[in-house]
Formats: C-alpha cells, structure tokens, sequence
C-alpha cells in the first residue's frame, strides 16, 4: 500500500502543478488581453497618454510576472511578448498610432496563442 | 551553461528517486513495459538538458505521472493475474515431457536453435531431459528437468493454466 500512498501523491502534485499553470496561464492571459484591448482602444479614439500609460502598465506588469511565466512557458514566446510590450509604449511615446495598433495585434496574437496552447482541448491533446 | 549545471543536477536527483521508487532491475531482467517506461523517462529527462528554453515542469511533471502509473500499474498486476496476463504476458512452454511444442514456438516466432541456444548456456545439450522448458515473459528460458521434477504436481498456477491449455488444444480436432 505505500507504493499506493506514493502513486497517490505525485498524482497529487502533478494536477497542483497543472491546475497551477492552467489557472495562472488563464487568469494572467485574460487581464493582458483586456488591457491591450483598452490601450488599442484608446489609441484609436486618439487618447494617446493614456494608450502610453495603458502600455507602461502592461509592461510593468508583464515585468513583475516574467518569472511566473518563465516556470509554465518557453523563455522565447515570454521574450517576444516582452518584447511587444516593450515596443508599444515607445510607439505609444512617439504617437506612431498605425505601429502601436499592428503592434499590439501581434501582442493579442501571441497571447491568445499560449492561452490556446495551455487550454484542455482534443487538438491539444493529439 | 550554469542553469544546464543546475538542470543537470535537479534531473538527476529526481530520474534517480524515480528510478529508486519503481524498483528498477537489470535490463536483461526488466519487463518489457517496465524496459519502455525507463526509456521514456530517460528521454523525457534528457529534454530541459538540450533546450534550456523548455520549463523544468514540462519533464519533471510527466517523470511524476510515468512513475505513479507505473506504481498503479504494478500493484494491480501484485492483486490481479488477469492484470498481469494483460500486461507483462505468460510464461509460454515450449518443452514438455521431452519434446518440442512447435506450435508454441510459432506463436513466439523462435526457433528450435534459439531454444537450444538457451539450454546449452544452462549447461543442457538437448530437451530430452527436460520435463519443461517455459519462456518466461521478460523472454529468458526457465528449464524444470525430468529428475528435479520428477512425480511431483505443478504448484505455481501460472504454469498449471499454460498446461491446461496445451491439454485443452490437443484435445481438440
């Protein structure tokens, strides 16, 4: 029975680590999708500062939770969001609105991705 | 190349503890559903050391699952035969009384010189002596001779259902 004991308790934290990385994925994923819709929104009413400031906040954001995302994704797909974040608030500085919107297209495409990927669906699975 | 250092190490405490809580024999010795699942887990360990991209979780979480299925496995093969059967396979005879069962060499797709292979390196020159000679399911060959044997009945169940069922075919027309 304590092989059972064992079996029973890396089933255990196998799920914790999964329900972990599903809830955080989904969670964070959904809070950066409605903040870049916020930001292209603002962008194209011509609110600028506050597209910038929109855009600050997600990089700032996306900064602090790196680490997070780094345990549950591949470093490169964290790194290329990074990386579009980075660059929508220097769109958002210059005022370049056709940039900042491709740009943050793109953001959305990637994150709408990861949340895909990490979703318990049948073409996942196969 | 620190975080590959680290990796290494990490991997192998837990391929290690994996390995120790499976109970893991010899390859030789080793069933072959056992023989498949440390191959995987070896190559699903090997993935975070080639890509230092690929979170640690990724392998560490599948070396958990491999190892409690196989531990859930393995006791329902300890509490059922049928289990067992199902899994692991029976210990086949194919020497009775003396003689070949070719029939049952067929079904294992062996020969008679893979046979005799295997008793000459127990020191046994020809199944004329041999009472049974029994593939057993990890593919080494048991050999119960005409004098170890001799009037006394068959006490492991295993191969008791082997025999009936040779009785079984012959009977048939």
């Amino acid at each position: 029975m304590k092989r059972g004991w064992i079996a029973g308790l890396l089933i255990a934290l196998s799920l914790i680590a999964g329900l972990t990385e599903y809830g955080y994925v989904r969670a964070s994923t959904s809070m950066y999708l409605s903040l870049l819709d916020e930001a292209q929104e603002r962008m194209s009413k011509g609110e600028v500062r506050d597209a910038q400031s929109t855009a600050e906040r997600l990089e700032r954001r996306f900064e602090g939770q790196s680490g997070m995302f780094n345990i549950f994704m591949y470093h490169s797909e964290v790194g290329h969001i990074a990386s579009d974040l980075s660059r929508l608030k220097e769109y958002a500085r210059t005022g370049d609105a056709s940039e900042f919107l491709a740009t943050a297209s793109c953001a959305k495409t990637e994150i709408e991705a990861i949340r895909e990927a990490k979703s318990v669906r049948w073409d996942n699975i196969f | 190349m620190l975080t590959i250092i680290i990796r290494t190490v990490m991997i192998y405490l837990v391929a290690t503890v994996a390995v120790r809580i499976m109970g893991k024999r010899q390859v030789s010795d080793m069933q072959t559903s056992e023989l498949v699942i440390t191959l995987i887990i070896s190559e699903v360990a090997s993935l975070p050391l080639e890509n230092t991209e690929r979170p640690l979780l990724n392998s560490l979480v599948p070396i958990m699952m491999i190892v409690a299925i196989e531990l859930i496995v393995s006791l329902l093969m300890m509490k059922s035969r049928k289990v067992r059967s199902l899994i692991c396979g029976h210990p086949i005879v194919v020497i009775r009384d003396g003689s070949f069962i070719d029939s049952q060499l067929r079904m294992l797709r062996i020969s008679r010189e893979d046979v005799y292979s295997l008793l000459r390196a127990k020191d046994i020159s020809d199944e004329s002596g041999v009472k049974y000679g029994i593939i057993e399911p990890n593919g080494d060959l048991s050999v119960i001779t005409q004098e170890e044997q001799g009037d006394m009945d068959i006490e492991s169940k295993d191969l008791k259902d082997e025999l009936r069922k040779l009785d079984d075919k012959k009977e048939e027309p």
